[in-house]
C-alpha cells in the first residue's frame, strides 16, 4: 500500500486529494529533524520535500521510495545524481508559483520605484513629504533587463510591458528571433544593455555557471541610479559589492527576496540599508502559489502510482524512460 | 505687469516656462506658509498646492484672476464663488494620471505581499517565524475601480493585464463603454462589494463622494479584501476604516491621503501592520513633477493671453462670461 511522507505539511486539499486515492496513506512529519527523517523514510514511497535536503545517505535509507516530490522549482539541496542511480524521479512543480513569483517581481520594482517602506516608515513618524534620498520614478518610459527568459521571466516580460517600458531581454538559451517576435529586444551584449537599463530582474536559475554573476563588475557596469531585483536565488549577487553599490548609489535601490544564506543572517551586509527591500524568499509563498504546488505534487506522485507521470514535471526523466 | 505667486517651490520644467516671459513676474514661497494670505492679495494669478481659495480669500484678492492648481484635484476651491467672479480654474489634466496609477498598482501589490510588515519582520532578525501575514496573488481577484476617469481607467489596464476581473463604477461614463473596454459595469457599486477582493479610489472628492466609504460599505466588504486609496482622503470615512481594520472586517489597506494632511500628531493607522502607507507622494516621481509644473505654468500663462485650453478649466463656463 504506497505511502506519502510529507516533510512539513502541505496545503490540505492536496492531502486529501491523496488520501483519497484508493490504498494511499498519507503521514505529515513535522518538526523534520534526522531523527525523526530516519525513523519515517524508509516505510516512505513517495515524499513531499519543502526545505529538507535530499542527500545520499538519507536516499540510501529510503528503501521503498518511488517518487520525490520537490514542492517548489528549485531543486539545489536534493542530490539529483543519487536519486537518477535508482531510478527515482524527482518532480518539481513547474507552473504551480510561476504568476506569483512574477507578481512578486513587480511589487519589488513597484516598491521600490515609490521607496514604499522608507516613506512608510516616514510617515508613521510624522514625516510628511519627499526627501531627496528617496527619489520616486515611474515603470513607464524606463527600460528593463529582463535576465533570463523562462516561466517567470516571460511573465514578468509581460507585465513590464503593460506598464509601458521598453524591455529586453537575455537568456543563452533563448532564440534571437523568438524574443524579438514576442516584441522585446534580444541582448547578446550583456554589459552594453546594463548600462541602459534603468531597471535590471534576474529569473534564471542559481546553476554553478551564475553564481556570483551579479559581481562588482556587473554592478558597475548598470546605469547609475539602476534598480536590482532578485527573485530567483541569492548565490547570483555578490552581497557585499551590491551593499557598496547601494551605499554610493550606484545602484539606487534593490528588491531583495532570495539571499545567500536563507534565513538571513544578521550578517548579511544588506540588511541595515535603507535603500533595499528585503522579503523572506517569499515570492512563491502565496495561499493561491502554495495550494497550487501542493496540488501539483499530489498529482505527480498519484500519477507515478498509476505509471503515468508526466516527464514535463520530471528533473530527470531519463529515469521514467529506464524503467519503461 | 502680471504678477503669479508660486504656493510651493515649481519644478524648474515649469519655471523655465515662466522665465521665458518678460512680461510676467512671479515670486515662490513654501507650501502652507503663514505669508500665504498676505502675498495673495498682491497676485494676479496663483499657482495652489493644498492652500484652501474660499470666498473669504477672494473677497480680499480683488487683483486675482486666475487660479490654477499644482494638481488635478480641486477640493480646496470654492470653484462656485470662482465662476462668480469670472475667474478660471485651471487643473493640470493629463500630467499625473499615469503615475498615481502606477502608485496604486504599487500599493495593491505591497498590500497583497505584505511588504511593510514582512521587511521590517526580516530586519528585526526574523525570517518565516511566528504569525506569517497571508500573502496573495492579484491574478483572479475582483476588483472595484471607483471613478473610470484619467487615472482609474489606467489602473483597470493594469488590473486586467495582472489577470484580474475588474469592475468599474462611474455615474458619469457609459456603462457599454466601460463594458467595451472589458470590464463588468457596476452602476450599483454597493451590491457588487460583497463579491470584491479590492477597492480601488480614483473619484474626485465632492459632496456626492465625501465619505462613500463609510461603515455601510465595509459592513458589506469580504473579511478578505483591501481597500486601495490614491484620491482623496475624505472619500473614506477614517473612523469607519479604522474600526473595520480593527474588527477584521476588511484585511488591509494602502494609503496615499489622509483626511488631515499633513498629519499633526499621531493617527490610529499609524499604528496598525495591516496598512501601507505613503504620504501623498503618489504624483511626486520627477518626471511627473515636470509634467505638471508645465501643464500649470502654462495655464496660466494661457490664461493671461486669452488663450487658455477650456479642457483645462474646471469652470470652463467663465470663458463664456468673460467674452
Amino acid at each position: 500500500m504506497p505511502h506519502v511522507l510529507c516533510l512539513r505539511a502541505i496545503h490540505p486539499d492536496a492531502i486529501a486529494l491523496m488520501k483519497a486515492a484508493p490504498g494511499v496513506t498519507v503521514e505529515v512529519l513535522d518538526p523534520v529533524t534526522p531523527e525523526t527523517l530516519a525513523a519515517r523514510i524508509p516505510e516512505a514511497d513517495a515524499v513531499t520535500v519543502r526545505l529538507t535536503r535530499i542527500d545520499a545517505p538519507l536516499i540510501a535509507l529510503a528503501r521503498n521510495l518511488r517518487i520525490v516530490a520537490r514542492h517548489g522549482v528549485g531543486y539545489d539541496a536534493v542530490d539529483v545524481p543519487a536519486l537518477t542511480a535508482r531510478g527515482i524521479p524527482l518532480t518539481i512543480t513547474p507552473e504551480a508559483n510561476a504568476g506569483s513569483v512574477a507578481e512578486h517581481a513587480l511589487m519589488l520594482m513597484l516598491a521600490c520605484a515609490r521607496r514604499v517602506t522608507g516613506y512608510d516608515q516616514r510617515l508613521r513618524d510624522l514625516g510628511w513629504g519627499t526627501v531627496p534620498d528617496m527619489p520616486t520614478v515611474d515603470l513607464a518610459g524606463r527600460t528593463v533587463l529582463i535576465v533570463g527568459f523562462g516561466r517567470i521571466g516571460t511573465r514578468v516580460a509581460k507585465l513590464c510591458s503593460a506598464f509601458g517600458m521598453n524591455i529586453s531581454v537575455v537568456d543563452p538559451a533563448v532564440p534571437y528571433n523568438t524574443i524579438k517576435g514576442l516584441g522585446y529586444t534580444p541582448v547578446e551584449d550583456l554589459r552594453a544593455a546594463l548600462a541602459t537599463a534603468d531597471v535590471v530582474t534576474l529569473h534564471c536559475p542559481g546553476a554553478a555557471e551564475n553564481r556570483g554573476m551579479v559581481d562588482a563588475g556587473f554592478l558597475g557596469t548598470m546605469r547609475k541610479g539602476a534598480i536590482l531585483i532578485n527573485t530567483a536565488r541569492g548565490t547570483l549577487v555578490d552581497e557585499a559589492a551590491l551593499a557598496d553599490a547601494l551605499r554610493s548609489g550606484q545602484v539606487s535601490a534593490a528588491g531583495l527576496d532570495v539571499f545567500t544564506e536563507e534565513p538571513m543572517v544578521a550578517s548579511n551586509p544588506v540588511l541595515a540599508l535603507p535603500n533595499a527591500i528585503i522579503t523572506p524568499h517569499s515570492a512563491a509563498g502565496t495561499a493561491e502559489g502554495m495550494r497550487r504546488m501542493a496540488m501539483s505534487c499530489a498529482e505527480s506522485i498519484l500519477a507515478r502510482f498509476a505509471g503515468t507521470l508526466d516527464p514535463h514535471v520530471v528533473v530527470n526523466p531519463e529515469v521514467l524512460r529506464r524503467n519503461a | 505687469m502680471p504678477h503669479v505667486l508660486l504656493a510651493g517651490q515649481l519644478h524648474k520644467a515649469g519655471l523655465s516656462l515662466l522665465e521665458a516671459r518678460p512680461d510676467i513676474t512671479f515670486e515662490t514661497l513654501t507650501p502652507g506658509s503663514p505669508e500665504f494670505p498676505i502675498r495673495v492679495k498682491e497676485a494676479d494669478a496663483v499657482l495652489l498646492w493644498l492652500e484652501p481659495i474660499t470666498e473669504a480669500v477672494l473677497a480680499a484678492t480683488p487683483r486675482l484672476k486666475v487660479v490654477a492648481r499644482y494638481g488635478v484635484g480641486y477640493d480646496t476651491v470654492d470653484i462656485a464663488a470662482c465662476t462668480r467672479r469670472g475667474i478660471p480654474v485651471a487643473v493640470a489634466n493629463g500630467s499625473n494620471d499615469l503615475s498615481v496609477a502606477e502608485h496604486a498598482m504599487m500599493l495593491m501589490l505591497a498590500v497583497a505581499r505584505r511588504t511593510v510588515e514582512y521587511d521590517a519582520k526580516v530586519r528585526s532578525g526574523q525570517w518565516r517565524q511566528g504569525h506569517m501575514p497571508p500573502m496573495h496573488e492579484l491574478a483572479g481577484r475582483s476588483v472595484l475601480v471607483i471613478g473610470y476617469g484619467r487615472i482609474g481607467t489606467r489602473v483597470a489596464k493594469l488590473c486586467q493585464a495582472f489577470g484580474m476581473k475588474v469592475f468599474v463604477h462611474d455615474p458619469a461614463f457609459p456603462t457599454p463603454r466601460i463594458a467595451a473596454d472589458g470590464h463588468v459595469p457596476a452602476p450599483d457599486w454597493k451590491a457588487v462589494l460583497p463579491e470584491m477582493d479590492v477597492v480601488t479610489l480614483h473619484c474626485p472628492l465632492h459632496p456626492g463622494t465625501r465619505g462613500m466609504m463609510n461603515a455601510e460599505a465595509f459592513g458589506r466588504m469580504k473579511p478578505t479584501s483591501w481597500l486601495i486609496n490614491t484620491a482623496r482622503g475624505g472619500v473614506v470615512d477614517e473612523p469607519a476604516l479604522i474600526e473595520a481594520l480593527k474588527a477584521k472586517r476588511i484585511a488591509a489597506a494602502g494609503l496615499d491621503v489622509l483626511v488631515v494632511e499633513p498629519p499633526t500628531t499621531d493617527h490610529p493607522l499609524f499604528a496598525m501592520e495591516n496598512v501601507v502607507l505613503a504620504p501623498h507622494n503618489a504624483a511626486t516621481p520627477d518626471e511627473c513633477l515636470a509634467k505638471m509644473a508645465m501643464r500649470s505654468a502654462q495655464n496660466i500663462i494661457d490664461c493671461f493671453d486669452g488663450k487658455v485650453d477650456p479642457g483645462y478649466l474646471v469652470n470652463p463656463e467663465v470663458l463664456r462670461k468673460n467674452a
